[in-house]
């Protein structure tokens, strides 16, 4: 996960090996921020793991060093990486990359190990373990602007409520922002004694405003925070769709599936607004489609929405997605939808702790490299 | 993105886009849409035969643009969706909130029909 804290100005040398002790230079003050912007742009060193930003380092005059040792200026906890595996110097424009004798080897774009020193332009990378480190050419600010929706990132991230492996309704999700920040969120929580609430919301759009629309909409789906009956999916879409019309909120809209469970009946009451249907999975079944077409909240002032009702059998597993989920690009460049996706639910290994996360990396296998294009969201619940 | 705007005899807009409507084609066009349709009130088809992805950005983009051209007695009208996209806009009900027809010709009777009397 990134963290604010992972960023820091390099620029400064870390303690000598042995002395045991590692400094992180201060950040730029903002007079040096002043000046840096004055001078134009500089280069980064981006440490990605899984295609997600770790890190955010400044080449400056000294050569960076790179290894497992916290003595390094960039520490990779990676078995892969020897205690110091390389170093990064600024070279006009470029980075120049060279390998110090490392066991496991540094490893180009096109997958050759390095043998001389290497001249990574802007927006290459070199694969080092398990990490990729791509040099970033920007300004202080642009790279202060990444770290910002790193952050961001983040906050979304802790909002997410807690998997629950055990008991008669288990939870597991996986979430994956991406790279520019979708307006993805998902959530649940008792009404009372006898209900459950789960819903999933995709607000329209990318970056720091999405999120931040999501996390309102998040905060607003508590109990006693909405003035509606949460037990009533229908009058919480009503409830929403008057407090967030799109025309006070700089255009932006959001979809939404809301659910909610009645352990008593095994009863499922929901409704969607503008969002596709969630799936039902019973044993030796195909999914049902739960949802149909409705405009999204905040499109239509005034619009009635409407509840539907399902009983869920012995051991569903109810699965709710967002759209990056199954809207990616195959890796021949085909544009992939819900009819590839949908085989993936209910398969072997549904409703087990982890089942979300393999899903995902179904999708990831069969998209296109790189990271994904739009927040990867799903929710899997399994009831007895 | 690629974006083609044509006047017609009849008076109508035309835009033809190609490529896909994810956030960065939003963004290469929206702007540029704009600014030729809504100061004068465009009724407008866009043609989205060549368009093979449609994102919630874009969706936001035509419903507000839809808005502002009707505020101007102007229209939009969507047509020749690909089944994909069509998929999405049925589950949005786009329909609702901006006619979408599947040929250019059905599009240009339904924006003429919108022309202020």
């Amino acid at each position: 996960m990134p963290r604010g804290d992972d960023i820091v100005d390099s620029a400064a040398p870390p303690a000598l090996a042995g002395g045991g002790r590692t400094v992180l230079a201060t950040h730029a003050t903002f007079a040096e921020a002043l000046l840096e912007q004055a001078q134009g742009t500089r280069s980064y060193v981006v440490v990605m793991h899984d295609y997600e930003p770790e890190g955010r380092h400044v080449v400056g005059a000294e050569p960076l060093t790179v290894g497992r040792d916290p003595a390094r200026h960039i520490v990779l906890a990676d078995a892969q990486v020897s205690r110091l595996h390389l170093q990064i110097a600024a070279v006009g424009g470029d980075l120049v990359v060279e390998d110090l004798g490392s066991s496991n080897g540094t490893f180009a774009n096109d997958g050759l190990r390095l043998s001389a020193p290497l001249v990574l332009p802007p927006g290459s990378g070199v694969r080092v373990g398990s990490r990729l480190l791509v040099h970033e050419r920007c300004t202080a600010r642009d790279a202060e602007l990444a770290r910002e929706l790193e952050k961001a990132s983040a906050y979304v991230r802790a909002l997410l409520p807690a998997r629950v492996p055990s008991g008669p309704i288990r939870v597991d999700w996986y979430f994956r922002p991406s790279l520019r920040l979708g307006g993805d969120a998902f959530g649940y929580f008792p009404i009372d004694d006898a209900n459950v609430a789960f819903y999933l919301i995709d607000v329209s759009g990318h970056g720091v405003s999405a999120a931040m629309h999501s996390v309102s909409v998040v905060n607003l789906l508590r109990p006693k925070a909405l003035s509606a009956d949460l037990r009533d999916p229908a009058a919480v879409l009503d409830a929403l769709n008057e407090a967030f019309p799109m025309d006070a909120h700089d255009g932006m809209y959001f979809t939404i599936w809301y659910g909610v469970y009645s352990a008593a009946q095994r009863e499922l009451t929901y409704s969607s607004a503008g969002h596709h249907a969630s799936r039902l999975c019973a044993q030796a079944a195909a999914s049902v489609a739960l949802g149909g077409p409705s405009p999204m909240i905040g499109a239509i002032p005034g619009f009635r929405y409407e509840s539907q009702r399902c009983e869920v059998p012995a051991a569903a597993i109810l699965y709710l997605f967002s759209d990056g989920v199954f809207e990616t690009t195959g890796r021949d460049g085909q544009q992939l939808g819900l009819a590839e996706f949908l085989p993936l639910l209910g398969a072997a290994g549904a409703g087990q702790t982890g089942e979300a996360e393999r899903i995902y990396r179904a999708v990831r296998g069969r998209s296109r490299p790189g990271p994904l294009e739009d927040d990867f969201s799903l929710l899997a619940v399994s009831f007895d | 993105m690629k974006m083609e705007i044509t006047e017609r005899p009849d008076g109508l807009v035309a835009i033809a886009l190609d490529g896909r409507l994810d956030t960065p084609g939003v963004e290469s066009i929206e702007p540029q849409l704009t600014a030729q349709t809504v100061p004068r009130g465009a009724r407008a088809l866009v043609d989205l035969n060549s368009v093979e992805f449609v994102g919630s950005l874009a969706i936001r983009m035509f419903i507000t643009l839809a808005r502002a051209l009707a505020k101007k007695q102007g229209a939009l009208v969507l047509h020749s969706p690909q089944p994909l996209v069509r998929e999405l806009f049925e589950t949005v009900s786009l329909e609702r909130i901006i006619p979408v027809h599947p040929d250019a010709a059905a599009a240009a009777a339904a924006a003429v029909a919108t022309r202020p009397a």
